[in-house]
């Protein structure tokens, strides 16, 4: 009997987050947040800067554990970094002294798997995401958005449930941006994974997500949430519609400044 | 090419440079042979002598490199375990710098109450400075991994062994690399600073000799043959790093051949 899969892969039940910081002063970062993320969704947060929307996903990442309330992953309390998470930040990150495809396969190479099962993964990431043929180019010879695109296809070459995504287009031009926009919704067709996704970018937020969360000033809860009424499919026009433009008008109402 | 041509070109000039300024001022202010010869002077000592100083310049290098391999082993060593842990770090970081603060040629005689006058104290004077920039610059580059990269390394559940030789290490490579051609410089020293005090042959020797004998031409023929080694080395190992890590010098506008676009 294959066992009922749990609706929610990520259950955060009134979860709080105070630190120390250098200063020795205590800072709460994250305040009473509740939520359930689906398995298969694309969810964004949005707040202003300092919302606490890196603590986070540090959190959901397992790096760091609630200071209260309750973190569950697939039906378990999350104490360190479950298997199969990929991670994405707005550095890219590439280590210099490897290739593209040797940097993509850097997890395979952690979690111990077999290298040459992944390759032909790797290779079709690259299609996907457009860096077909520069497998062997030195990475620190590419430029900053098509780093971004190997940065992704190491997110996920070990078919993570669930890909973390700290701003990952934030440092990108506009229109480098939106194409990677197309590029993640095209992952997230394929993977069928959930996607997290923290941004300040409203436009950002609305385009990719099933579902986003505002968050308040720090320290951060959950002021609103939005389910995104448009199709799955997105096109770059959709973008510039009036739904969509309403959309996220409403979202820019509910943020503090 | 053409880059690498012209900064060999540029650096000999600067070289006939120094030596056309040393003679014209010899000459234009009449300096004695016995307080500074002219460089015509030094070199035909250096020709008289060219056996005697080729012998001597042999012993000087082949101690060097001795010096700079032990003491560079020496460094990752030392480097590799005060960067992986940090209790190593605290016992041994401090004691370092001190260390580090000590003029090595104070251990010369030192070394020659234990090992008496020869080749080994000079060495072991270049290796007690060609270790320290080793060490820290290995330290630098295992301590300086960007905190967003940990996370993500500790995100896929690497260990901190794994951590460490799969970015640490290649890290540190450049770091090292650098590292070598101050830790080069300081072998050199410590192996011409101890000929002078401990050994009775190489470079350092037939400096101290030349002066106690007043024969400034050849301490001068000394000094050029050190100064021309120290060029040389410097050059190699400038070289040597260039080609080991291209990815570290990917500001310098070498082979950066970034795609058209994006």
């Amino acid at each position: 009997m294959p066992q009922p899969e749990a609706a929610y892969l990520y259950q955060i039940r009134d979860v709080g987050l105070c630190y120390r910081d250098a200063s020795g002063h205590d800072v709460e970062a994250l305040s009473r947040v509740d939520c359930g993320i689906a398995r298969g969704e694309f969810i964004s947060f949005i707040g202003p800067s300092g919302c606490g929307k890196t603590t986070l996903l540090k959190l959901l990442s397992g790096l760091i554990s609630p200071s209260r309330g309750e973190l569950l992953f697939n039906d378990r309390k999350l104490d360190g970094p479950p298997e199969g998470i990929g991670m994405a930040f707005q550095d890219p990150l590439l280590l210099p002294w490897r290739n593209v495809i040797d940097n993509v396969l850097l997890p395979i190479e952690i979690l111990r798997l077999p290298r040459q099962h992944y390759v032909g993964k790797a290779a079709d990431l690259l299609t996907v995401v457009g860096l077909a043929g520069f497998e062997t180019k030195a990475s620190w010879q590419l430029s900053g958005g098509m780093r971004q695109r190997a940065s992704l296809c190491r997110a996920l070459i070990n078919d993570p449930h669930v890909l973390l995504l700290d701003e990952p287009f934030g440092a990108l031009d506009a229109f480098t941006r939106e194409e990677l926009w197309l590029i993640l919704q095209e992952l997230h067709r394929r993977t069928r994974g959930t996607m997290i996704l923290i941004t300040h970018q409203l436009h950002e937020a609305v385009f990719l997500s099933d579902r986003v969360v505002v968050l308040s000033n720090r320290p951060g809860h959950i002021v609103h949430e939005a389910i995104i009424d448009l199709p799955k499919q997105r096109s770059r026009d959709v973008a510039y519609s009036t739904e969509f433009i309403a959309q996220v008008d409403v979202l820019r109402k509910k943020i503090e400044r | 090419m053409r880059g690498r041509l012209t900064y060999l070109l540029e650096s000999v000039a600067g070289l006939v440079l120094a030596f056309v300024a040393w003679e014209a001022g010899v000459r234009l202010f009449g300096v004695p042979k016995f307080i500074l010869p002219a460089p015509t002077a030094v070199f035909d000592e250096a020709y008289s002598k060219a056996n005697i100083l080729a012998y001597h310049a042999g012993l000087t290098i082949s101690g060097t490199i001795a010096s700079l391999t032990l003491g560079a082993l020496l460094g990752v060593v030392v480097g590799v375990i005060i960067g992986y842990s940090r209790t190593a770090s605290r016992l041994l970081f401090p004691l370092l710098g001190g260390f580090h603060a000590l003029p090595m040629s104070a251990f010369i005689p030192i070394f020659t109450v234990w090992f008496g006058l020869g080749a080994i104290p000079k060495i072991l004077a270049g290796v007690l400075i060609a270790f320290f920039p080793v060490a820290v610059n290995v330290v630098t580059g295992l301590r300086t991994i960007e905190p967003e990269l940990w996370e993500m390394m500790r995100a896929l559940r690497a260990t901190k062994a794994q951590v460490f030789y799969k970015v640490g290490i290649p890290r540190a490579v450049p770091y090292f690399f650098a590292s070598l051609k101050v830790a080069a410089a300081g072998a050199f020293i410590g192996n011409v600073v101890g000929e002078m005090l401990a050994a009775g042959e190489g470079l350092g020797y037939v400096l101290l000799l030349a002066t106690s004998q007043l024969n400034m031409a050849l301490a001068f023929a000394a000094l050029t043959i050190l100064l021309l080694l120290g060029i040389a080395m410097f050059l190699a190992f400038d070289a040597l790093e260039k080609r080991v890590a291209p990815w570290a010098y990917r500001g310098e506008g070498r082979d950066t051949t970034r795609p058209a676009g994006e």
